[in-house]
């Protein structure tokens, strides 16, 4: 049909500086995670002239109840959040995305077959399966990017199949068809990249949560273990100080953690707000 | 012309979206009880004009120069509280999209009598729902108690199209706009709501704005005419001067490109004297969904050079068939023959080898085109595919392919939304032919662009059947363009062939009550003026 569209600009461009400013966040916790990395040899320095000493020019954010430094427990913590959770991602959104391909252009049985156990995994509460998961592994950082992995895989399938559905009634996947090409290369190229922006959100919206998952896991003790420089088990560790007065040593991670999250989440809207600007 | 006789005056007016201007200063006046058509191409302004009218531009749009008076009083300086009272009272639009339109979860009476109660607020009940009835009897509406208490998706296009148009009317509007009001309408019911549009406008003394791209639509229904391109205006004047003796190129160009009778596409007449064996063979072909039966015994044969073209009101199963011939949808009997193989069956590998030798052209370029894809990936694949090139000897047969249809090098690397509707179903035709296939399925391929392009790809689409020597089954609702363009017509009905025959037979003496009635229905630009 002959519609009159007529061109407009795109709502994203209209305002720069929110995006700017968290890009300008999410670069600085990189910094602070690659700096983590350098500095990894000293986190677990105690001294125990210099037990929870209050932030200062020589501790920027104070000592620990075994007197290391937090900033560069925060630091590491940084490395190995942002780190774990892009594993969890990473794995979570190809297995989902593989999921997706099969229920989404496959036979409908297999369609049956796959989502059961997906819709099973969904009916749990995400944190708790994944804790349950964790535990039955015992406890360790690896235990918990397993737990957390099999929870993302059901998310990404499910959002991602019912695009692949969809994706079988654009023309341009049954031209596909109708050249001769078969389905596991329509797959390939031509419902990934149809899939590639669903994709790219769920992987910014998922991250957010894994970084907070694997916190909440370390936090109850059955994540990283100490004396490991992750923030969860900085919170837990600084919680027995906070009672005392001694509150840096766990609102430094904890804020870390916030801020790394709520970036991420702003980011996350930014996309999806700009893909829908597009569309 | 006195002032009271001129009900919307148009005067000097720029629109912009963002920092963009996409009307620039286009003046017209409509007179009381005359219908105005503002005709042009997409990116026209024609629909943003219209919007202006109303005060529904997008958020982005402003009017940054000019007046727009409604009876004597100014839209442009009003607040949108002002607005709303206005319309529907003074003004009111009747959209293009009947589907997206209504709202799909309530009843229509409870739509229209919105509209009624807004302006009337006192009216008790029982009086509202009479107004109700009143306008769905007066729009045409059988059964109108009924319809009050059903839902938008359980009548028909036309009917919701005719419940927009009693919306519209509800409270005796001065001005209607009507925006491509029969656009997503197939012949038989656009004839029927342009003369519903006609007789209420004239029975209430309304004036009417016509919006369209359909230059037929514009003959059968309006008096004056605006032409419009890029923002700009064209060409006004009546309806008769500007079929009978346009004055400018540009409208001369838009009229060259409506087929008319006796107009004939180039190269020879296919030749049913020699007999030659079909290169696709239907025979009594059926397709189901559950208990629904869609197609019913069809035969076709169609050879190689030839054009068959298939007509048929929407709902006919035009595209069914086409997408079951194809293999998109499965038959549930019945034989499709392609060069002697059993395309109709074939499975698996075997069905991916025989796809070498019937392709498709869709409707909509916009869609099909993977937006991920280069141009001449796109054109290249179907030779990749079937092991008949490697990548770069693909890519230059393609490049070679989209020169020749005006396509040059310069596009190659493009992504598809980097190209006009026109080129983008060039890009379509190219792949489907780069195989040189037996025969191509043609569903609509013109119908989603401009009038102004459509001429062009049918001329290709013709040059090219004569170098290739494919056959094209042509799936198209304008009965004109079939006439242009056809060697054999079949008309479908409820899924079943009622008519099949040459052109000539077809409009000279046409058989079945279907075919008049089809036949009957498409406006004609010179059969009034």
């Amino acid at each position: 049909m002959a519609v009159t569209v007529t061109a407009a600009p795109t709502m994203a461009s209209r305002r720069p500086w929110p995006r700017i400013i968290t890009i300008i966040v999410l670069a600085a916790y990189l910094t602070l995670a690659i700096a983590g990395i350098f500095v990894q040899d000293q986190s677990n320095v105690a001294d125990v002239t210099n037990t929870l000493q209050q932030p200062s020019a020589e501790h920027l954010l104070g000592t620990d109840g075994e007197g290391r430094d937090v900033l560069t427990r925060v630091a590491v913590g940084a490395g190995i959040s942002i780190m774990l959770a892009a594993i969890s991602v990473v794995l979570g959104s190809v297995g989902g995305l593989i999921v997706a391909l099969a229920c989404g252009l496959g036979a409908r049985w297999l369609d049956r077959v796959l989502m059961a156990p997906m819709n099973a995994v969904l009916a749990f509460p995400q944190l708790l399966l994944t804790m349950a998961i964790a535990i039955a592994l015992g406890t360790g950082l690896q235990s918990a990017v397993i737990g957390i992995v099999v929870t993302i895989i059901p998310v990404f399938a499910v959002t991602l199949r019912g695009e692949a559905l969809r994706s079988r009634s654009e023309a341009f996947v049954e031209a596909a068809i109708t050249i001769g090409l078969p389905r596991w290369r329509i797959a390939l190229r031509h419902v990934v990249p149809y899939l590639g922006t669903t994709m790219t959100i769920q992987v910014a919206a998922n991250f957010g949560n894994a970084v907070i998952t694997l916190a909440a896991l370390s936090y109850i003790g059955v994540g990283a273990r100490p004396p490991t420089a992750e923030w969860g088990a900085m919170i837990n560790d600084g919680l027995q100080h906070a009672v005392s007065g001694q509150w840096w040593v766990g609102v430094a991670p904890g804020l870390a953690l916030l801020g790394l999250v709520i970036a991420v989440n702003i980011l996350t809207d930014q996309i999806r707000a700009r893909r829908s600007a597009d569309a | 012309m006195t002032q009271s006789a001129t009900v919307v005056n148009v005067d000097g007016l720029r629109v912009a979206y963002g920092g963009t201007e996409v009307v620039h200063g286009v003046s017209f006046q409509l007179r009381r009880g005359s219908r105005l058509g503002v005709v042009g191409e997409s990116g026209s302004g024609k629909s943003t004009i219209a919007r202006a009218i109303l005060g529904l531009l997008p958020s982005e749009g402003r009017v940054t120069d000019g007046r727009i008076t409604l009876l004597g009083t100014d839209v442009v300086q009003r607040t949108d509280k002002e607005m709303n009272d206005l319309r529907g009272r003074v003004v009111s639009l009747v959209f293009q999209d009947p589907l997206t339109s209504l709202d799909p979860v309530k009843r229509i009476g409870k739509q229209i009598a919105e509209v009624i109660v807004q302006h009337d607020k006192k009216l008790p009940r029982p009086e509202v729902r009479k107004r109700c009835v009143t306008l769905l009897n007066e729009v045409g509406v059988n059964d109108a108690e009924r319809r009050l208490e059903q839902y938008p998706h359980e009548i028909s296009g036309g009917m919701r199209q005719r419940v927009l148009i009693a919306i519209a009317i509800a409270n005796q509007p001065d001005v209607l706009i009507a925006d491509e009001p029969t656009t997503a309408l197939d012949v038989t019911t656009q004839a029927q709501v342009l003369d519903l549009l006609k007789t209420t406008a004239d029975r209430h003394g309304m004036s009417v704005i016509l919006v369209t791209h359909d230059l037929g639509v514009v003959a059968e229904f309006c008096d004056e005419v605006v032409v419009m391109k890029t923002g700009e205006i064209v060409e006004t004047g009546t309806a008769r001067q500007l079929f009978s003796a346009p004055r400018e190129d540009y409208t001369r160009h838009l009229l060259d490109c409506i087929p008319r009778a006796g107009d004939r596409r180039p190269g020879p007449e296919f030749d049913y004297q020699v007999e030659t064996e079909p290169v696709v063979r239907v025979t009594g072909l059926r397709k189901q969904y559950g208990r629904t039966t869609v197609l019913e015994d069809v035969d076709l044969a169609i050879h190689a050079r030839e054009t068959v073209g298939i007509v048929g009101e929407s709902g006919a199963g035009k595209s069914t068939l086409a997408r079951t011939i194809i293999r998109l949808e499965t038959p549930s009997g019945g034989t499709v023959e392609l060069a002697g193989a059993d395309f109709g069956r074939a499975r698996s590998k075997r069905l991916r080898e025989l796809r070498r030798d019937i392709q498709m052209v869709f409707q909509d370029p916009f869609s099909s085109l993977d937006p991920h894809m280069q141009i001449q990936d796109i054109v290249a694949q179907p030779l990749i595919v079937h092991g008949l090139a490697d990548r770069a000897a693909a890519r230059t047969r393609a490049a070679a392919m989209l020169d020749g249809m005006g396509l040059g090098t310069e596009y190659l690397e493009r992504v598809p939304r980097n190209l006009s509707g026109g080129q983008r179903q060039r890009v379509a035709i190219a792949r489907a032919l780069i195989l040189g296939p037996a025969l191509t399925v043609l569903d609509e391929p013109i119908s989603a662009l401009d009038v102004s392009v459509r001429a062009q790809v049918l001329d290709l689409l013709r040059e090219e059947q004569l170098a290739l020597g494919t056959a094209y089954l042509f799936i198209v609702h304008d009965l004109a363009v079939a006439r242009y363009f056809c060697d054999r017509i079949a008309v479908l009905f409820e899924g079943r062939i009622v008519e099949y025959g040459t052109p000539e037979d077809l409009f000279e003496n046409p058989v079945h009550p279907h075919t008049k009635r089809l036949l009957g229905a498409i406006p004609d630009p010179w059969r009034n003026n």
